[in-house]
């Protein structure tokens, strides 16, 4: 009973510090300072500009048949040799080395992009546990105000200096 | 069937109306397993009701019609790569332990992605 009554004045004063959380907190903290710079630095480094050209030029090229199965591990190398293969003309390549030459310049930028990404979406999760947002259970309608206050600040600083660099 | 569907399907060189839904369905799996919320733009998807899935895949993806004029074309465009971006992000991390993160971030670039398209759009129409 006394370890119950513990539980419930742990979780109401755990309930009471996180709704105090504002987004001048989050904006203070120098947590949020290191993620902000760290993903200014990667949504505005040439790697990322660089894949998100080639990943326009290669989709374009590739047409819709091979985007509808990108949740089925298309861009896998092994995956889209298989694909190419068979589905050559109904894409806007004009022959198979193209295609996989192609395909290898968009896969190589994506690995550097995913790396990148990688450090951003790390420091955004451990920002988001220490204001109490249940990572593994959250789901789109979860709230959570690191994530409303980075979108809101960082995000939209973001794309204001990729549009000043005309991208 | 209504005409107005099987034009599309001519468009999007379906032979049928199933084919359609099992072309269409791993994205539309993809989305709502995973996201089953309210992203007014994926309301379709929630629905999977295959006549408004294939009128966002024609007006989204779809780009090569021929009878539009160069602003419409390029509108297209544009929307298209910021959906295929949005796709391509989401779909890879599906599943993962960052699904949530990535689809917010992707959100948040597609919608600013469809708002330069639709202003790019209004000044394309006033400078022809």
């Amino acid at each position: 009973m006394k370890k119950s009554l513990f539980a419930l004045l742990a979780c109401f004063i755990s309930f009471l510090s996180h709704s105090q959380v504002t987004e001048e907190t989050i904006l203070n903290d120098p947590d949020f300072k290191i993620l902000e710079a760290t993903a200014i630095a990667f949504y505005t480094s040439e790697a990322h500009i660089n894949y998100v050209n080639i990943s326009e030029e290669f989709f374009d090229k590739v047409g819709e048949s091979f985007i509808i199965r990108l949740n089925q591990g298309a861009i896998e190398p092994e995956n889209f040799k298989n694909w190419i293969e068979k589905n050559l003309e109904k894409t806007n390549f004009n022959s198979l080395e193209e295609a996989l030459s192609a395909h290898k310049q968009f896969y190589n930028s994506f690995l550097i992009k995913r790396d990148g990404q990688k450090v951003v979406f790390s420091l955004l999760s451990k920002l988001s546990e220490k204001y109490g947002t249940d990572i593994d259970n959250a789901d789109i309608s979860s709230s959570d105000i690191v994530m409303d206050t980075f979108t809101k600040y960082t995000l939209n600083k973001i794309y204001d200096v990729l549009v000043e660099k005309n991208f | 069937m209504k005409i107005g569907l099987l034009k599309i399907w001519i468009k999007l060189d379906f032979t049928s109306l199933s084919e359609a839904q099992l072309k269409w369905q791993p994205i539309s799996n993809l989305l709502e397993i995973n996201y089953n919320n309210n992203q007014e733009l994926f309301e379709f998807i929630r629905n999977s009701n295959p006549e408004v899935s294939i009128y966002y895949f024609e007006k989204y993806i779809i780009k090569n019609t021929t009878e539009e004029d160069l602003c419409t074309k390029q509108l297209k465009q544009c929307e298209a790569n910021a959906l295929t971006a949005l796709i391509n992000e989401v779909a890879y991390s599906a599943g993962g332990p960052e699904a949530l993160i990535v689809y917010r971030i992707a959100h948040f670039f597609f919608n600013k992605s469809i708002q330069t398209c639709a202003n790019n759009f209004e000044a394309c129409v006033a400078n022809s």
